[in-house]
C-alpha cells in the first residue's frame, strides 16, 4: 500500500459520502480539483470512487442499481446515486468546532474575519453570520444560541489597527497601561503576532522602549496608532508564551480557608492545608501592585512573606491600604 | 471475495435511505453483502454483533439511523430506517463555506480531534478556502472533554447529571458560554429549582445523559453572571464608582454593558453598579488600588474605609 494513511472504515465511509453528492452536482470535475477541495490525495479519491463503482449499490446489485462512476480524462462524473445525494449530518464534535470558531469571530470583541483588505466579499463577518445561522438551522431549534464564545475583551478598533500593522509590517505607537506596575507609557512596537489565550487578547511585539520582545494585553492598550515606518520581522518569532512567565519572585501566604480561591484564580507553586482552617500557599508574583491588590482582598489575618528573603509583607500591605485611604480622606465628593 | 467493511457500511446506508419502508434486521441481512448468511445460532450471534457495530459506526459519523417498531408482521419487530429529511442540506454557498473555514482556522478549537474540522467541512462542500488554508490562528478555544456531551444535551434536550464541586447535580442544559478563558454551562438546576451557571473546569468529566426531548429551553436565557457584586438575593443597592481615566477604557473593554452615568473632562468615568454582595464590590474596588473611588452610598464607603484600616499598621501610619 502506497502513501499509507491509516483510516478506519467509518471515517472512510464518511468521506466518501461527503464527496459523492458534490460530484453528482458538479459533473466532470477533474480529480486534481477534487483532491484540493476535499483535502485528500487524488489517488486515494480514485480508489474510493473505484470501490463505489464496483461494490456499492442496491440489492440485487444489478447494473441498473449500481453507482456509475465515469472517469473521462480524470474528470469525474457520477450517475444513479440518488440515495447518496446528501452527505451525512455534522456530528456534534464537528458542529461544535465550526460553531465555536464562527461564534468567536462574531462575538462583540470585534474580531474581523478577514483583515481590512480581505474583509470585502467572502471574508466578511456578514457572510460568516449567514453561514453560522444556516449550520444552526440544520442542527435544530436552539442551536443558534447553544454556544457563545467570548475570546476576551478588546476594543474592536484597536484590534483592527493591530492586525493591519501586523499585515503590513508597520510599526505602531501604543499607549499601554501596565497593570503590574500600575502606570501608563507611550511606546513604539513592531507587531509580530496577535493571539487570544485563556480569555485575553495579547499582542506579541518588539518593544523599542524596553528594547526586547514583549507581550501586551490588548485590553490594556489605551490607544494604538499606525505609522508608516516599516519593520522587518525576524525569521523566528520567539515562543510567545515563554515571555509570559519569567517570574522568579515567590510569596508565601498563610491564612484562613477562604484563601483557597486564590489557588483557583492564579497559578501556584505550593498548596497545603496546615490544619482544618489554615492554608499555606506559595504563588509566583510578577509585580508589587498586583500583590498589593491581592493582599488587600484577603482576610486581614493572612500572613504574607517574601519566600526568598523571609521578609514580612505586612508593611507593603499597610502602605497600599494607606495610599487608597488617602484618596478617601482628601476627596469626599459623595 | 470478502466484502470490506467500508463497502458494507455504504451499502447499508444506501439500502436504508432507498427503502420506502423501514427494513428488519432479517431483510438487511439478506440484502447487504458482508453479513453472515442465515445458517444457525452461531451465525445469528455473529450477525447481531456485526450489525450492532455498524449501526453504532454509522450514527457516529452522522448518519441518522433510526430504530422503529413495525407491526405488520406476525409480531412487532424492530426495523431500521434513514429518513431523507433527517439529512438536511445547510445549503452554504461558496462564500459562506469559505468564511466558516477561515473562522475555524483563525480561532481553533483545541482538544477536539483535528480531523473533525476537515470532516465537517467536507460534508458542507469541501475545504474551498485557500486563504483559510494559509491563515495563522489568532485565537484558541480549549474544548474540554465533556463539552461535546453538554452540547448534544442542549440540542437534544437531554437532562445532564454530573458532579460539581463534589455534589451531584441534575441540570437541564440551556447554553454553553466561553468567557474569560473558561466554559460555563447555564441551565436549570432540577434539585435547586432555579437557573444556575456552572464553570465546567470544576465539573467532573462524567456526564450522564437523560432521555431526549425532556424539557424546553426558555426563549430568553440570561447569560453567565460575571459581576460578582450582583450575585445574591434581595433588592440591590446602587453604588457609584469613579474610575480614573487611565483605567476607564480597560474597565469598559472588560464589561461593555456597565452603566456609565458620567464621563468627566479628563476621561474619568462614573459607573452605577447594582450591588447585592458588598464583599465582592470591595474586591472590585481594590483591583484599582488608588485609581478609583467608591463615591457612595456613604455606608458602602464607610465599609471600604473600615476594611482598609484593618491593614494599616499603627507605626507606619504615624510615620506617613
Amino acid at each position: 500500500m502506497s502513501g499509507a494513511i491509516i483510516e478506519n472504515a467509518p471515517d472512510r465511509a464518511q468521506r466518501i459520502l461527503a464527496v459523492i453528492p458534490w460530484i453528482v452536482e458538479h459533473p466532470g470535475t477533474p480529480l486534481s480539483e477534487l483532491s484540493n477541495r476535499f483535502g485528500w490525495p487524488a489517488e486515494g479519491l480514485r480508489k474510493d470512487l473505484e470501490l463505489v463503482f464496483c461494490d456499492v449499490g442496491l440489492y440485487p446489485f444489478t447494473p441498473d442499481v449500481l453507482v456509475e462512476v465515469d472517469f473521462d480524462n480524470d474528470c469525474v462524473t457520477i450517475n444513479l446515486a440518488e440515495y447518496f445525494h446528501r452527505p451525512a449530518r455534522l456530528t456534534h464534535a464537528q458542529a461544535l468546532t465550526l460553531l465555536a470558531g464562527g461564534r468567536a469571530v462574531l462575538d462583540r470583541s470585534g474580531l474581523q474575519l478577514g483583515t481590512a483588505e480581505q474583509s470585502e466579499g467572502a471574508y466578511s463577518n456578514e457572510v460568516l453570520r449567514r453561514a453560522v445561522a444556516k449550520i444552526a438551522l440544520v442542527l435544530g431549534e436552539g442551536a443558534e444560541s447553544a454556544v457563545e464564545v467570548t475570546l476576551g475583551p478588546a476594543d474592536p478598533q484597536i484590534l483592527q489597527t493591530l492586525r493591519s500593522g501586523l499585515d503590513q509590517h508597520c510599526q505602531l505607537r501604543l499607549s499601554y497601561y501596565s497593570y503590574g506596575r500600575d502606570d501608563a507609557t507611550l511606546r513604539t512596537v513592531d507587531p509580530y503576532r496577535i493571539l487570544s489565550k485563556e480569555g485575553h487578547w495579547y499582542l506579541f511585539a518588539y518593544c523599542h522602549l524596553a528594547q526586547a520582545d514583549r507581550l501586551f494585553r490588548v485590553d490594556r492598550i489605551q490607544t494604538a496608532d499606525s505609522t508608516t515606518e516599516v519593520f522587518e520581522q525576524p525569521e523566528h518569532v520567539a515562543e510567545v508564551f515563554e515571555t509570559l512567565s519569567g517570574t522568579s519572585r515567590s510569596v508565601e501566604l498563610v491564612g484562613p480557608e477562604p484563601i483557597s480561591w486564590v489557588a483557583d484564580a492564579y497559578p501556584f507553586d505550593t498548596y497545603e492545608a496546615i490544619d482544618e482552617n489554615l492554608i499555606r500557599l506559595v504563588i509566583p508574583v510578577s509585580a508589587t501592585p498586583w500583590l498589593e491588590r491581592l493582599l488587600l482582598c484577603l482576610d486581614p489575618s493572612t500572613v504574607a512573606t517574601e519566600v526568598l528573603t523571609g521578609e514580612s509583607l505586612t508593611g507593603v500591605r499597610s502602605l497600599a491600604a494607606q495610599r487608597i485611604l488617602r484618596r478617601y480622606e482628601s476627596n469626599s465628593e459623595s | 471475495m470478502r466484502t470490506k467493511r467500508v463497502e458494507r457500511l455504504l451499502n447499508l446506508t444506501a439500502a436504508l435511505i432507498d427503502a420506502t419502508i423501514p427494513l428488519t434486521s432479517d431483510q438487511i441481512r439478506d440484502r447487504i453483502p458482508g453479513y453472515p448468511i442465515r445458517e444457525g445460532t452461531k451465525s445469528d450471534v455473529a450477525f447481531r454483533k456485526r450489525f450492532e457495530e455498524d449501526k453504532k459506526s454509522l450514527r457516529a459519523i452522522g448518519i441518522p439511523l433510526d430504530t422503529v417498531e413495525i407491526n405488520y408482521l406476525e409480531q412487532p419487530h424492530a426495523a431500521y430506517t434513514i429518513r431523507r429529511e433527517n439529512l438536511p442540506d445547510p445549503g452554504l454557498d461558496a462564500d459562506e463555506l469559505a468564511a466558516l473555514h477561515l473562522a475555524a482556522t483563525v480561532v481553533q478549537a483545541e482538544g477536539l480531534d483535528a480531523g473533525d474540522l476537515a470532516a465537517g467541512l467536507r460534508k458542507l462542500g469541501g475545504l474551498n478556502s485557500e486563504l483559510a488554508a494559509a491563515a495563522s490562528p489568532v485565537g484558541a478555544v480549549p474544548i474540554p472533554k465533556p463539552l461535546t456531551k453538554f452540547f448534544r444535551c442542549i440540542l437534544e434536550r437531554r437532562e445532564a447529571t454530573f458532579d460539581y464541586e463534589k455534589i451531584k447535580r441534575r441540570v437541564q442544559p440551556y447554553r454553553l458560554e466561553f468567557r474569560r478563558g473558561h466554559w460555563y454551562l447555564t441551565g436549570f438546576d432540577v434539585d435547586k429549582q432555579a437557573q444556575r451557571s456552572f464553570r465546567l473546569d470544576r465539573a467532573g468529566e462524567t456526564v450522564k445523559e437523560g432521555p431526549s426531548n425532556s424539557y424546553e429551553i426558555p426563549h430568553l436565557v440570561e447569560g453567565v453572571l460575571l459581576r460578582q457584586w450582583e450575585i445574591g438575593s434581595g433588592p440591590s443597592t446602587t453604588a457609584r464608582v469613579l474610575v480614573d481615566a487611565e483605567l476607564a477604557s480597560a474597565v469598559l473593554a472588560d464589561d461593555p454593558d456597565l452603566r456609565v452615568v458620567e464621563t468627566r473632562q479628563d476621561g474619568a468615568i462614573v459607573l452605577e453598579l447594582d450591588v447585592r454582595h458588598l464583599g465582592a464590590l470591595r474586591n472590585f474596588m481594590l483591583n484599582f488600588l488608588d485609581r478609583a473611588e467608591l463615591l457612595g452610598p456613604q455606608h458602602f464607603r464607610d465599609d471600604l474605609i473600615e476594611w482598609l484600616h484593618l491593614f494599616v499598621l499603627p507605626s507606619l501610619e504615624e510615620s506617613k
